[in-house]
């Protein structure tokens, strides 16, 4: 099958090119770090003025997820923000009365999610978005093991971290009760047995992630490492010369007696 | 004071508890898929086509991220050649393994179908584990920095009155 032409201008190539125009944003010189941003923008335009309707393709079907979830996102990051930068911390400080604020937008933030779950799954039209089940299969998944780890990391490499501890593990153990849920019951749009399929699928994709990319970035490590070992030994440093080494000893005796 | 024994015993319960929970996670949907019906899903070929595409991705995102920030020190030969080599393997990797008949299910047989069905799913997995790793750390961060420490009686003192404040 031949890839339409506005799928290669409007999504695969503006994908291809983001580590490119990210690297280029972080570059440490002011020219590169300028055409880096500027191709940033350029990446998004390309994505933003897509020409045909989003129900057309999967790829637009992935974009209609991205722009449903903008809201969920939003809040939860606003959230953090607020709530992190609230507390008793030296930089940045924000009025401490917006504390319980940023906890109450993450608490709409997950409410937000849960009523999409539950109640108003994305849809264009009436069509039901294909990539959501993917979606929140993968991220109940992810959930449960990133937060069992953190509440594990607290309690291991921390001190006196019980009350993290006890939060994130309940962050772990409701995911898998929310996953469990949806495998055995399903919600009011799909039937258990898409969320068994949807969750074994994400199974396999996660599995094969961890094990390519994990492959990927081990190789990449091997050819930083061969670049080091074919590099040649540096040459000797000539010893100082009569000049140096007198304009040496003036700088020590100069420092030395001022310390003193 | 830890010691490196120490250090190690630590990343190795982390590791075991990471493992207990897909352990977990596997139980369940075994569990599940017993008690009722499920769609064939070929978690094998889903799992082959995902590895070959992520590491035709990740190869590809470091190759332009070498270009990207690449400086005279850079071993260009080895990182760029090496990792764009390597992502044209995997190309042609994932082709051999398509024309051989592994394929996914629900997704035409031919191999741009394949490729950018794994892709957009691995993507949206991608974004879904930043998400969750946004928001896990993202919490842990927020609590662990609202802890309430006695004030530091050093913050007190001003840089000129230091000999003053001696007890």
């Amino acid at each position: 099958m031949l890839i339409e032409e506005y799928l290669l201008t409007h999504y695969w190539l503006p994908m291809f090119l983001l580590p490119l125009g990210i690297g280029m944003a972080i570059a440490t010189e002011r020219g590169r770090r300028l055409a880096g941003c500027g191709l940033l923008l350029l990446i998004a335009i390309a994505i933003i003025s897509h020409p045909e309707r989003l129900d057309a393709s999967s790829e637009g079907w992935s974009l209609h997820l991205l722009i449903s979830l903008i809201g969920p996102i939003v809040a939860l990051l606003f959230g953090i923000w607020f709530a992190l930068f609230s507390g008793p911390i030296p930089v940045a400080p924000m009025p401490r009365n917006v504390r319980p604020f940023g906890f109450a937008l993450m608490i709409l933030s997950l409410s937000w999610f849960c009523w999409m779950l539950f109640e108003a799954r994305p849809a264009l039209d009436g069509v039901p978005n294909p990539w959501w089940q993917h979606l929140a299969t993968s991220l109940l998944t992810s959930m449960i093991i990133i937060a069992g780890f953190a509440a594990a990391f607290v309690l291991v490499m921390g001190d006196e971290r019980k009350k993290e501890a006890v939060i994130m593990s309940i962050l772990s153990l409701a995911s898998f009760l929310l996953l469990i849920y949806l495998l055995a019951e399903g919600t009011t749009s799909d039937d258990p047995v898409f969320w068994r399929s949807s969750s074994w699928g994400t199974l396999g994709d996660l599995g094969g992630m961890l094990f390519g990319g994990g492959f990927a970035l081990m190789l990449f490590v091997t050819l930083v490492w061969l670049g080091e070992k074919r590099m040649a030994v540096p040459s000797e440093v000539e010893p100082l010369s009569i000049d140096e080494s007198t304009r040496v000893k003036e700088i020590l005796k100069e420092n030395l007696e001022g310390g003193a | 004071m830890k010691t490196e024994g120490d250090a190690m015993r630590d990343w190795r319960t982390l590791s075991l508890v990471v493992l207990a929970l897909v352990i977990l996670i596997f139980i369940a949907n075994i569990h599940l898929e017993v008690r009722g019906e499920v769609e064939n899903v070929d978690i094998s070929s889903r799992f082959i086509h995902s590895a070959v595409v992520s590491f035709i991705m990740v190869n590809g995102a470091l190759f332009l991220m070498t270009l990207a920030l690449s400086h005279k020190h850079a071993k260009l030969i080895e990182q760029a050649l090496g990792t764009f080599l390597a992502a044209v393997a995997g190309v042609l990797l994932f082709g051999l393994l398509v024309d051989s008949g592994m394929t996914v299910s629900g997704v035409a047989t031919d191999v741009w179908s394949q490729f950018s069905m794994g892709g957009i799913r691995i993507m949206i997995a991608s974004f879904a584990i930043l998400l969750a790793f946004g928001a896990s750390f993202g919490l842990l961060l927020t609590l662990v920095t609202g802890r309430e420490a006695p004030p530091d009686p050093l913050l007190d003192l001003e840089s000129t009155s230091f000999e003053n404040e001696e007890e």
